[in-house]
Order: C-alpha cells, then sequence, then structure tokens
C-alpha cells in the first residue's frame, strides 16, 4: 500500500490548486460545469492512480491531467454535435464492447504500456512527442524548440505514434 | 480470406489513428471534416471501434509523466 501516500499528495494538491486548475479547464471547455465535471474526473483519475511513475512535479502533473481530460470533453462534445449534424436519425451506431476479442485493459495497464513503448524510442523522438503531446505545440514549432527541421519532427512523430499503435488496449 | 481480414483491419487501423492525429492538430475543425469524419465512422461497426480504441491510448498517451521538461499550461493561456 505504498502508493496511498502519493496518492494522497496527487489528490491534494488537486484541492489545494482547485481554483487554478479550475482555470484551465474552463479556458478549454468553456462552461463552469463541464469544468467542474472534468475536475471532478481528474480527480477520480489521480486517486485511482492513473500514472504509472513516481510523479516529479505533481503540480506540473495536475496540469496536465486536467488538461488532457479537459481537450478530451472538448473532442467528444464536438464529435457528438457532429453525430446530430451530419447523421439522419443523429444515433451514435452501437458497438458492444463484447466483440472484441481482448479483454479490456485498466488504466494504470495502459498508462504503463504507453510508457514502457516510448521508453523505447530514441530521447529526441520521446521529447518530440510529448511537446506534441502534453505542450500541444505545432510541428513547426517543435522543430523551433529542438533546433531541427520540420520533416525530422514530422518523421519523429509518426514513429511515437507507430509506438502508441501496437500497444495493447 | 484471413490475409483479406488482416490487411483491411490494418487499414481500418491506420485511418483510426490518421483521425485522432487530425483532431489533435485541429483543435476547431471545419464542416467538411467534420462531415468527412462523420462519413468514414459511421460507414461500418469496425471503423468506430477502431476509432474508440485509437482515441482511449490517445487519451493515455496524455496521462504518462514525461521526461522531459514540459510547460503543460502556457499554451492554454496563448490560445486565446
Amino acid at each position: 500500500m505504498q502508493v496511498d501516500s502519493s496518492v494522497r499528495t496527487l489528490g491534494e494538491v488537486l484541492i489545494f490548486n482547485h481554483a487554478q486548475l479550475r482555470s484551465i479547464a474552463l479556458k478549454i471547455v468553456g462552461t463552469t460545469e463541464l469544468a467542474d465535471d472534468v475536475l471532478q474526473e481528474a480527480y477520480l483519475k489521480l486517486v485511482e492512480g492513473a500514472y504509472a511513475r513516481e510523479v516529479e512535479k505533481p503540480f506540473n502533473y495536475c496540469c496536465q491531467v486536467v488538461r488532457n481530460l479537459a481537450l478530451d470533453y472538448y473532442r467528444r462534445r464536438s464529435l457528438e454535435d457532429t453525430y446530430r449534424i451530419y447523421t439522419e436519425d443523429g444515433e451514435l451506431p452501437h458497438v458492444p464492447y463484447e466483440c472484441t476479442p481482448e479483454k479490456i485493459i485498466s488504466g494504470r495497464q495502459l498508462i504503463e504500456s504507453i510508457d514502457n513503448a516510448l521508453g523505447k524510442l530514441p530521447p529526441r523522438t520521446r521529447n518530440a512527442f510529448e511537446l506534441y503531446r502534453l505542450s500541444g505545440l505545432t510541428q513547426r514549432e517543435i522543430a523551433k524548440e529542438l533546433d531541427c527541421s520540420v520533416t525530422l519532427v514530422n518523421f519523429m512523430i509518426k514513429d511515437a505514434v507507430e509506438a502508441l499503435m501496437g500497444c495493447k488496449v | 480470406m484471413s490475409d483479406d481480414f488482416n490487411s483491411n483491419h490494418e487499414a481500418v487501423w491506420n485511418d483510426a489513428w490518421s483521425w485522432v492525429i487530425k483532431q489533435h492538430e485541429c483543435n476547431n475543425p471545419d464542416p467538411d471534416m467534420q462531415r468527412k469524419f462523420a462519413r468514414w465512422l459511421t460507414a461500418d461497426p469496425s471503423h468506430k471501434l477502431a476509432y474508440e480504441k485509437a482515441n482511449r491510448i490517445w487519451l493515455f498517451a496524455g496521462f504518462v509523466p514525461p521526461v522531459n521538461e514540459i510547460s503543460f499550461d502556457a499554451n492554454v493561456a496563448d490560445d486565446e
């Protein structure tokens, strides 16, 4: 039960910095109601241990989790709008999960397997991918940051995505 | 038959990832892109399944603590 102390720490960081983290979510999702949903889910994710390693900078990590979830909420909502507008009946096609042969693996296992896959990439490739996935920088901005060509950044991101494509979900 | 299935499966998986990446790069997709996406997603149940899997991996990739120095909130402030 060693995990407990770090779980509590992340949960506490989230609570102590609630206002600041909420404003990060609010900027992305647009309404206070959705921002609160995001914070709630972030809290649950942190408590259930949705991270794989010891986190060095707990506040930064909480910002990462909140931003990531807020962007996911935002995308999901625009996906639902798309359905309403562009499909005749507006109904989502129902795909029962039973038809997947593999078992659904837990979030924690998935994070570990992604972490492993990314760990096998050359350090610069992983750096490019983290800037792309987490900071939301464009490929051009990443090229500037890493002082290399946009073409190289494009290749590095492709390599990282290919590594993710091999993860069992 | 089995080869056909596998290559089709792989093509759907590749398409699903292309959409996930496209959506990551484009926060405000234009109607044309959304229409194309809706058409692809509803064309076959396997498309939605592949998309959901790819999207789950993408979401959880965002929960992996970075090994490099990354700023998270800088761009949120810039978005306005």
